[in-house]
């Protein structure tokens, strides 16, 4: 399994911080992640709560769906690291064990 | 009096020892150089230093200043500047805040003001309009900032300072409102005047010269940083404690005294934690839709929350883990009037000397139980807060440890670790007022934080570094929050890090240094304005000056330059001593083996100095002439290249 840590405006859109997936790449983890956030914008209770007790996932709220503008252009557009490094490749491969993060530009002071 | 708009068109001049006041001179070509804010301070400052002068010097000037977009609707344009001789480093410092006093201030028909003496007792000076009352309060003796707010209400806000201001640690504050102006020990050099507060109370505003044209600009402006990434959605939704979770991936957290860029815990001192477990709310300065103030409670009150900086640095670097004390300490620092930065650097610093023996404080990394008490000892100068609240350089003087003593010509360094992003090294080692992430042009929003240029290499950085700075410095000057500049990174890069258009933008600026110089040297070939950069369309609107693109980021340049000359005036060494940062830094690699990873510093000062058209350090006379700096005479005694 691959351990995804999720970070920044990332988290606050999918309403994911932590998942534990089986996916193959990168690309594999969005659609894990599109394919979840799809069945919280139905607001369906069971899987709600199927997911509440999945111990896979950390849940936090359901989402709605009217994204607002920039949240639309964030979430595939993850910044990604995988154990530690830099990744620029969506297609990269994953083997069990991997740690993926996934995160939002961001800057402040 | 002025005949831009925009401005209120004097400037008031107020004498604590003589307890008179009378209005300073200042005329349009003044305000059409400087634009305003920190520029137009240091440039006042500037004809006034002497060498010697130091922060306590009766006739050191404080100079608080706004910009001609404060007061105006323009996006998050509410900040003022205060202006002086540090204490904490011996040279110029500004200290920007966004609290309600420059709007208080202008609305008294004020676009800033100088004030020099010092009381014989504890002082508030009163503005009402023209009016300045002077009060003796010695029974506001020790008041804590939140109590002072709380006597005044009715849309009087003071600017204040707490008991650390008055018993001078060096790295006091001033405060207005919940807001800071923080670094360099202003807050001392208002205690040293005896002066406790000012309230400021008008009925005046600045007329606009094109109102419709300034409402169509903002309306505009809002929406680029609302669309934008970084300022419309991760500073409104983590506030600038989202940053942990980036910077630890990009190993420029500062753990342990900036021994490393990375901390095994971060995940509960993180924005995220914050956000999930304690925010109670978003706040805002005055006409800011980025709202990336969080609001959190302690002890059942709603009061502002910490900073990246603040839980990077009592965080990671000193190995605390939790968050719910830094909430606190964020507070219990606020109340009793002092920059968290410089604090926790200095507290991270005593820590390490315990470590290597050579200094018996009592304060261990890890140790938390006990910071509290430290705080207190601090601000009021007692037992081992005697020695901290001189701060790290002094503290490295007196028990040694300079190669890690963090800090740049004495001020503690932020919570960005430089060895993971060297361009940041570089700001920080050449930022005018010393260690500050903001004033070194923020690098590591290009390198690893928003784009992904490499942040190992040296190509490009100090090209870069230097139009960063010179544009914070302009937006600054125009009362604008440097947050905003972020958004003039064009969203659809900043979204798309894996583009094919990203990656080629991040190429590019590795090799953008010939253009970024030729535009540097002939900023006046900019002669447009584009909707990219919102902040010389807004001045022009507000004022009817005609800034275009290259002359707004010449009064940049100007500044900057201006700041560096007051600095060698009071002291600053030129040559290979002038920009520096400590030798962990620069001679320790972050990963043991990984000789990328330690700040090549004298490689890229040395194409920085080439592109500002300086010599070890200093502005030479070709660069004054050009930017049309007029040197005061004192200057020509120590000013290496005064003769030209």
């Amino acid at each position: 399994m691959v351990k995804v840590k999720i970070f920044g405006v990332i988290r606050t859109t999918t309403g994911f911080s932590y998942l534990e997936t089986d996916a193959k790449t990168v690309n594999g983890i969005f659609e894990v992640i599109s394919w979840r956030m799809a069945q919280g914008y139905k607001e369906d209770k069971e899987e709600l709560e199927r997911m509440k007790n999945d111990p896979n996932v950390k849940y936090i709220k359901p989402k709605n769906p009217a994204l607002e503008y920039h949240e639309k252009l964030q979430f595939k557009d993850a910044v990604v690291y995988v154990n530690g490094e830099r990744c620029m490749r969506k297609g990269r491969k994953l083997t069990d064990g991997d740690e993926v993060w996934l995160l939002s530009p961001a800057a402040g002071g | 009096m002025t005949n831009l708009k925009g401005y209120m068109g004097k400037v008031l001049f107020v004498d604590l020892t003589k307890k008179t006041h009378s209005e300073f001179p200042w005329t349009d070509e003044d305000r059409k150089r400087t634009i305003g804010g920190k520029i137009m301070a240091a440039d006042i400052l500037l004809q006034h230093i002497k060498p010697g002068m130091k922060a306590f010097d009766e006739d050191n000037w404080l100079v608080i200043t706004t910009g001609p977009l404060t007061r105006c609707k323009t996006p998050s344009s509410t900040r003022f500047n205060i202006s002086t001789v540090s204490p904490l480093t011996g040279i110029l410092t500004s200290s920007n805040c966004g609290g309600p006093f420059g709007r208080r201030l202008k609305k008294c028909g004020w676009d800033a003001m100088v004030i020099t003496g010092k009381a014989s007792e504890l002082t508030w000076i009163e503005i009402v309009d023209d009016s300045v009352t002077f009060h003796d309060v010695p029974e506001m003796k020790g008041m804590l900032t939140g109590e002072i707010n709380k006597q005044f209400k009715g849309g009087v806000s003071p600017l204040t300072i707490g008991p650390a201001g008055e018993n001078k640690v060096l790295y006091a504050g001033v405060f207005s409102g919940e807001r800071t102006a923080g670094r360099g020990g202003v807050g001392a050099v208002f205690g040293d005047k005896n002066l406790k507060l000012i309230t400021a109370q008008g009925t005046k505003d600045p007329e606009i010269y094109d109102k419709e044209k300034l409402d169509k600009i903002t309306e505009e402006w809002k929406m680029q940083l609302l669309r934008h990434p970084i300022t419309g959605a991760q500073l409104s939704k983590l506030g600038t404690a989202g940053l942990v979770a980036p910077m630890q991936a990009h190993r420029i957290l500062a753990t342990k005294n900036f021994s490393d860029g990375r901390f095994d815990a971060f995940e509960k001192v993180s924005g995220e934690e914050l956000t999930e477990k304690y925010l109670v709310g978003n706040g805002n300065c005055y006409s800011c839709p980025m709202r990336c103030e969080r609001r959190v409670k302690v002890d059942g009150k709603n009061v502002k929350g910490p900073e990246l900086e603040t839980l990077g640095l009592f965080g990671p670097n000193i190995l605390n883990d939790d968050i719910e004390k830094i909430l606190r300490w964020n507070y219990e620092l606020d109340e009793l009037g002092m920059d968290t930065i410089s604090c926790a650097g200095s507290i991270a610093f005593a820590m390490e000397l315990q470590e290597k023996g050579m200094w018996d404080s009592g304060l261990e990394f890890g140790k938390t139980d006990n910071i509290s008490d430290v705080f207190k000892l601090i601000a009021y100068r007692e037992g081992i807060g005697d020695i901290l609240a001189d701060g790290t350089k002094r503290m490295s003087e007196k028990f040694g440890g300079k190669e890690f003593a963090i800090h740049a010509k004495g001020m503690e360094l932020a919570a960005y670790e430089p060895r993971g992003a060297v361009g940041q090294g570089l700001g920080y080692a050449t930022s005018n007022r010393g260690g500050c992430h903001l004033n070194a042009g923020y690098m590591v929003v290009l390198e690893g934080l928003g784009l992904n240029m490499n942040s190992y290499t040296a190509k490009g950085k100090a090209s870069l570094s230097i139009m960063f700075q010179n544009t914070m410095e302009a937006a600054s000057a125009a009362g604008c929050c440097v947050f905003t500049s972020y958004a003039v990174l064009p969203w659809f890069i900043v979204a798309k890090p894996t583009s094919m258009l990203t990656r080629i933008v991040q190429q590019v600026f590795k090799f953008i240094t010939p253009i970024l110089y030729i535009g540097m040297q002939y900023p006046d070939i900019l002669a447009l304005n584009i909707p990219l950069i919102q902040y010389p369309r807004a001045i022009n609107a507000a004022t009817g000056s005609k800034y275009t693109m290259g002359t707004f980021i010449k009064a940049g340049s100007y500044g900057y330059n201006v700041e560096r000359v007051c600095n060698i005036i009071l002291g600053l060494p030129v040559g290979k001593d002038t920009d520096t940062l400590p030798k962990r830094l620069t001679d320790e690699e972050q990963v043991p083996g990984n000789k990328k990873t330690k700040v090549p510093l004298d490689k890229m000062k040395r194409s920085y100095y080439i592109i500002r058209g300086w010599k070890d350090g200093a502005p030479t006379m070709r660069m004054i002439k050009r930017l049309g700096i007029k040197l005061p005479d004192c200057a020509k005694e120590v000013y290496p290249y005064g003769k030209g």
